[in-house]
């Protein structure tokens, strides 16, 4: 008798914890004509033991850039120009005139994508923009795809995760499926908005097949990070994202074999105005 | 009087007219009447473009532009009529040339670029003779193209003269001086030629032909191509 009675007070009690689960739909509000400022940071460190010696690059990007939604579909989708407005960028390895050629070059940068609901970018279209990648540019683009979130299809309750993998860089010399895991963490109130707390685990390779660089051993690059999206608004909040890996560069251009690098590299993105 | 100064005026109008230059589509003519030549965005060539530029033409460019040829170019100047290409603004900079032309035929002659951060040629083929890079950040860089070659070019007031990053680079008979760098070879990068005068510049001359450049700086540039990509 005891035992039913205990087992009853549990059911009601699982009952009640299922009943004030929230549930939530994320969508990013694709049509909303509203002018969106970012800023986004990207530190990085690339350290190649030599040896006898340690040779490292360390490098700082800071971009500050608007959205703008060009053109508006049925599905809910929308075309987003997004230009830059302003970039710092400072490397121990370049020199005072490459750092400032990636700032002015960063700076022109225009570049349009089609987003839907769920936050997946597709149909890059760049406007008089060319990174000489092969020549040390920085590829801008492939910053925004990385820290850029894609939203379950359905409803989501807190706990709930869902996979998602996306291509970033859609030449064919700068190729990369980037795959994302996701958790919803929490969900609260803040000044009115709702905002989702999610957890981003990302995993990829940098392409094989690109001409100056090989990669000898299948190493992922891993990173994890933590996402503020406005659930009100549909639009990001925050979002911050650091990145390990260590790499087996074959470099036919450069020399035949390089020892193992390591890569850390974090990635900040935040509103810059409400 | 008014007569007068119409004439003045439709004079210093047409002294100082530019002719906007936004799209390397198609069958591209650039010819000296239509000289100088404004460009104000970066412009494309496709593979299915050609370009020609007849001697005396000026091409102007406006900002931190780029010029990516990838189809047929034919650029004709003469000594006395040079083709030129340099930013609108002479203290600013603009990105440069870069030629990617495959198996199209590049034939250039007679040209100057000037104030350029970075002139490149990567897998082409064809000829620059008696071509000049003045004034520019990297002169002309080159990759991967054995079947380029340089005759009777120069080289000078570059930060790097002239650049080969990978593959063999045939040049002759030219002059690369008053360069700091004047030639940089980086990794497998070689240059084979005769009659080549290579001197007066700031750092390294003729040693960086023979001597191999340190690991260090192969992990340099190595690091700043994963930047890049990364």
């Amino acid at each position: 008798m005891r035992i039913l009675k205990q087992a009853f007070l549990l059911g009601i009690l699982l009952w009640l914890v299922a009943c004030n689960s929230q549930k939530v739909t994320l969508r990013f509000h694709a049509l909303d004509p509203t002018e969106l400022h970012f800023v986004l940071e990207s530190q990085m460190k690339l350290i190649v033991d030599n040896g006898d010696s340690v040779d490292a690059l360390g490098s700082n990007l800071q971009v500050l850039f608007h959205s703008t939604p060009v053109v508006n579909y049925d599905d809910g989708s929308a075309r987003i120009q997004i230009q830059a407005d302003s970039v710092s960028y400072r490397s121990t390895q370049r020199s005072v005139e490459e750092c400032l050629h990636v700032e002015r070059l960063l700076l022109q940068e225009g570049f349009q994508f089609k987003m839907a609901q769920d936050g997946m970018m597709q149909d890059i279209r760049t406007d008089g923009f060319f990174p000489d990648l092969e020549r040390t540019d920085i590829d801008f683009q492939r910053l925004v795809l990385k820290v850029q979130p894609i939203l379950p299809t359905g409803e989501v309750s807190l706990g709930d995760t869902w996979e998602r993998q996306q291509l970033v860089g859609e030449g064919p010399e700068n190729r990369a499926y980037v795959y994302k895991w996701f958790q919803l963490e929490d969900l609260y109130q803040r000044e009115g908005k709702q905002l989702a707390k999610l957890r981003m685990n990302i995993k990829y390779r940098l392409d094989s097949a690109t001409t100056g660089l090989r990669i000898r051993d299948p190493d992922f690059i891993l990173g994890s990070g933590i996402i503020l999206f406005n659930v009100t608004e549909g639009q990001l909040e925050e979002v911050s994202l650091e990145i390990d890996g260590s790499l087996n560069v074959l470099s036919p251009k450069i020399m035949d074999s390089l020892p193992t690098m390591q890569v850390r590299q974090v990635l900040h993105l935040w509103r810059s105005r409400p | 009087m008014r007569c007068v100064f119409s004439l003045l005026t439709g004079g210093l109008v047409c002294a100082f007219a530019q002719t906007p230059l936004q799209s390397l589509h198609g069958h591209v003519i650039l010819s000296a009447a239509g000289s100088p030549y404004l460009v104000e965005t970066s412009l494309v060539q496709t593979p299915r473009d050609t370009l020609v530029i007849e001697a005396g033409v000026r091409v102007l460019v406006d900002g931190y532009r780029k010029i990516l040829l990838r189809g047929c170019v034919r650029i004709h100047g003469t000594a006395s009529q040079p083709v030129i290409f340099s930013s609108a603004d002479s203290t600013d900079s603009w990105i440069g040339l870069h030629w990617a032309t495959g198996s199209k035929a590049m034939d250039v002659q007679e040209l100057v670029v000037q104030n350029a951060f970075r002139n490149t040629v990567s897998a082409s083929s064809g000829q620059m003779f008696q071509c000049r890079f003045q004034g520019n950040y990297y002169g002309l860089w080159v990759d991967d193209s054995p079947n380029l070659r340089l005759v009777r070019c120069e080289f000078q007031r570059n930060r790097y003269g002239l650049a080969v990053g990978s593959g063999i680079l045939q040049i002759s008979s030219s002059k690369i001086s008053k360069n700091v760098y004047g030639i940089w070879l980086e990794g497998q990068g070689q240059i084979h030629g005769l009659e080549n005068q290579i001197a007066n510049n700031t750092e390294e001359d003729s040693p960086a032909i023979t001597k191999p450049i340190s690991r260090s700086y192969y992990s340099q540039r190595l690091l700043q191509a994963l930047e890049a990509r990364f």
